[in-house]
């Protein structure tokens, strides 16, 4: 047949019966033809669809968001146009929708080939598909089945059905495998061989890489291939991997952790390199490092001693500079050491006791413990935290405060106290028996001797008497307020009814008084009894003492609800105070009236303060000189 | 050495205490015969007849002791617990005198077997009612038994 003939051939209906998926476009992309073989995969019929816009025809799935069907076919049909090019497209998604309206799933691989006019200029597209649903849909269930590293299973399964042979299962293997992979021959650096992830990774489309060089394209570049080639030729024993950069399509770089080995194939050398993107990895181990910074920079700076210890070996790992300073070491000497190293054997074994209680409960430990360091010993407060990975202790942390100060303070306290204990303890004693003497002559003078004394004698001797009485009365409230500091109150509930009945019976057995008492509902508290006994008894004393020289004392007691208090209130009608003097009232030997006017020793209320703060209450007083005053006190409800 | 019968022994080292105390109880006419020792050491010494009371009959024992416990050389603890250990001797009331009821050696006091004791009071009147009292119990109605009466 020759060329003169070919007028004579049927040109469309070689066209339309050709075995594979054509259409013919007109470069308003209008359907001018199509194969019956395409008319059938498409589910079309010729007369429906020829003379129509392509997109018009075939629609993106309306249910499918992510369709790009329609712009990624029209990019490519813009592209051969543009470039009087072929322009094969990736594999690509584009639905079918049936006689009925529901869209079918299909995957095509569309080629798109212009033909040009008698002007050399596009006339026609020829597209070109093949339906590849089939395999895309196995190759995704096998991706599936690999990425559960079923590797091995599925070749086997797919050898033993006699599916494969070794070639094609390494092929299958090759390109779903999730790492990118390219196979480069040595001797040219000619790319012969990439799998989908690479595609994926380099936005390369295997068709535009083959036959190229890694350093044309840039995929790896030449100092790379060199790094590469040497390790392998030079150490082919070892394990070969290397972290490199990578350039892809796009221009964004990607961090690729490689590895690589020798393949022979067809008597040629090519280098295997698999490539995974650690990108994000890095980003991370970028991130995690700032973030790492940070709290190094925390560690370092806060006062506290700092320290990290391997849970097993209990070697110290980490010591911050407060730690270095405290220890008197600096951190070289520490680390890699145990508290062995350092300290006198007895006080590692506690403090190894103490880490090993810590880690084995893995419950956070608060101590207070001596400890010789460099420059003596410190006291430390600690807290010990084990820090466990997957249910195991790995670490153990410890922050330590340096209380030595407030430690030496502690104990000059109780050294205090003790040497008062020892003051009370002969102010009770030594101070009595001269006393005891001054009083005992005095009154034997007056006994033996009244007759011969005339009467400014006699009241001179009854002055000595009334203040040794006096001393002697100040010396045991002394005592008794100086005993309050140090004792502990024992909480109970306490029927505040009760006990206000009983003190004052108490008083009225003790003093003759005309007084009137009205005693309201009181509220019960939780409190010393021993303790509240005396505050009860020493106000309304006071109430009772300072009312007695009206007509009708009348002493009234209440309480109510304040908050979460209970306040109490002692009010009497009797000789009241200045409120000018309110804050003298609850200091020690603080009195507002004379002995002539009223006995007492000043220390009734100081008592009763002391009482009311130990119990984390409050007590104040209100008054008028001459018309009476209220004492309150508060306690909280517990 | 005289070796009449002792009603009482009184061990005190300070001598306004011990003859206020001894004033005390010859105004309630309780003691005939007091001995006023002025330390422990005396104190032992004299009951055990040693040193200076060698030539004593060691079974002319007191009929009540009160004792003082804060005193030079041998204290009033020390004087109590030789005694209350002594087979012979333990049977002897022995009242102590203190300064003070907040007196920690109070309770010592009790554990070594004291029989009873007085805090000595500022006011001469309470300490004569306090001295006629522990006297009255301890002397006429606290019998001792037999073979120490």
């Amino acid at each position: 047949m020759s060329l003169l003939q070919t007028e004579c051939i049927n040109f469309p209906a070689l066209f339309e019966h050709a075995p594979d998926l054509y259409l013919l476009l007109g470069v308003d992309f209008t359907i001018l033809n199509a194969s019956n073989a395409y008319l059938k995969a498409t589910l079309t019929k010729r007369d429906e669809i020829i003379g129509r816009g392509l997109f018009e025809v075939f629609p993106d799935n309306p249910g499918d968001p992510l369709a790009d069907g329609v712009s990624n076919l029209r990019a490519s049909l813009n592209e051969v146009l543009d470039k009087n090019k072929p322009h094969k497209m990736p594999v690509q998604k584009y639905d079918i929708s049936r006689p009925d309206g529901i869209f079918e799933v299909r995957y095509w691989s569309p080629l798109n080939t212009p033909v040009p006019g008698p002007d050399n200029k596009v006339q026609y597209i020829i597209h070109r598909v093949e339906d590849v649903t089939e395999q895309v849909n196995n190759e995704k269930l096998l991706a599936l089945e690999l990425q559960k590293g079923k590797y091995h299973e599925i070749a086997e399964e797919l050898h033993k059905k006699d599916l494969l042979d070794s070639e094609n299962r390494f092929s299958i293997i090759f390109n779903l495998c999730p790492v990118a992979i390219i196979k480069v021959r040595v001797n040219t650096g000619e790319i012969k061989r990439v799998n989908m992830a690479f595609e994926k990774l380099f936005l390369l489309d295997r068709h535009d890489v083959i036959g190229k060089t890694a350093t044309e394209l840039n995929v790896l570049s030449r100092q790379v291939l060199a790094d590469i080639t040497h390790r392998l030729f030079e150490h082919p024993a070892d394990m070969l991997e290397m972290e490199f950069d990578v350039v892809i399509s796009n221009g964004e770089k990607r961090n690729v952790l490689a590895s690589f080995d020798i393949i022979e194939v067809d008597k040629q050398k090519n280098i295997l390199v698999a490539l995974m993107d650690i990108t994000h990895r890095k980003q991370m181990e970028v991130a995690l490092k700032e973030a790492n910074s940070f709290l190094d920079t925390v560690l370092e700076n806060i006062p506290n001693m700092v320290f990290v210890k391997d849970a097993s070996s209990l070697k110290f790992l980490r010591f911050n500079k407060a730690g270095e300073s405290l220890l008197g070491y600096n951190s070289e000497a520490l680390l890699g050491k145990n508290d062995y190293d350092f300290f006198p054997q007895e006080q590692a074994d506690f403090f190894v006791a103490k880490d090993r209680e810590v880690l084995d409960s893995g419950k956070l430990l608060d101590i207070e413990e001596p400890i010789q360091t460099n420059k003596g010993e410190r006291w430390l407060h600690t807290k010990k935290i084990p820090v466990a990975q997957n249910g195991n202790p790995v670490y153990l942390i410890g922050i330590s405060e340096d209380i030595t100060d407030k430690k030496r303070q502690q104990d000059a306290i109780l050294e205090l106290n003790k040497e008062l204990d020892s003051f009370s303890y002969s102010v009770s004693h030594d101070l009595r028996a001269p006393l005891r003497a001054v009083t005992g002559f005095a009154e034997m003078l007056e006994a033996d001797y009244a007759s011969v004394l005339d009467e400014a004698g006699r009241r001179l001797l009854s002055r000595i008497s009334a203040n040794a009485a006096r001393m002697g009365k100040l010396i045991d409230d002394l005592l008794a307020f100086s005993k309050l500091g140090r004792k502990e109150i024992q909480r109970k509930t306490i029927e505040m009814g009760a006990l206000v009945s009983t003190v004052i019976s108490d008083l009225m057995r003790a003093k003759v008084s005309e007084a009137k008492f009205v005693v309201h509902k009181l509220d019960n508290i939780s409190g010393d009894k021993e303790l509240m006994t005396q505050v009860l008894f020493n106000l309304l004393g006071n109430a009772v003492k300072y009312s007695s020289k009206k007509e009708s004392p009348v002493i009234e007691i209440t309480s109510q609800r304040s908050g979460n208090d209970v306040v109490y209130s002692i009010k009497d009608n009797g000789a009241g105070f200045d409120m000018k003097y309110a804050d003298k009232l609850f200091g020690v030997f603080q009195r507002l009236h004379r002995v002539d006017e009223f006995e007492g020793t000043g220390v009734g209320l100081a008592i009763v303060q002391r009482i009311i703060k130990k119990h984390e209450g409050r007590v104040w007083a209100e008054g008028r000189l001459n018309e009476g005053a209220t004492f309150y006190f508060s306690v909280p409800i517990l | 050495m005289d070796n009449s019968i002792i009603e009482i022994l009184l061990v005190e080292d300070n001598p306004d205490d011990a003859e206020l105390t001894i004033r005390a109880l010859k105004k309630n006419g309780i003691a005939n015969n007091i001995v006023h020792l002025r330390d422990g050491a005396e104190a032992l010494d004299f009951i055990f007849c040693e040193g200076q009371f060698s030539a004593r009959d060691r079974n002319n024992r007191p009929r009540l002791i009160l004792l003082d416990l804060k005193m030079p050389k041998v204290n009033g603890l020390e004087v109590l617990e030789r005694l209350k250990k002594d087979p012979h001797t333990s049977g002897i009331p022995i009242v102590v005198l203190t300064s003070s009821k907040e007196d920690p050696d109070v309770a010592s006091c009790y554990k070594l077997g004291v029989n009873s004791y007085i805090v000595k009071p500022v006011g001469f009147e309470n300490f004569t009612q306090s001295i006629a009292q522990l006297g009255v119990y301890w002397l006429l109605l606290n019998h001792l038994p037999e073979n120490l009466g």
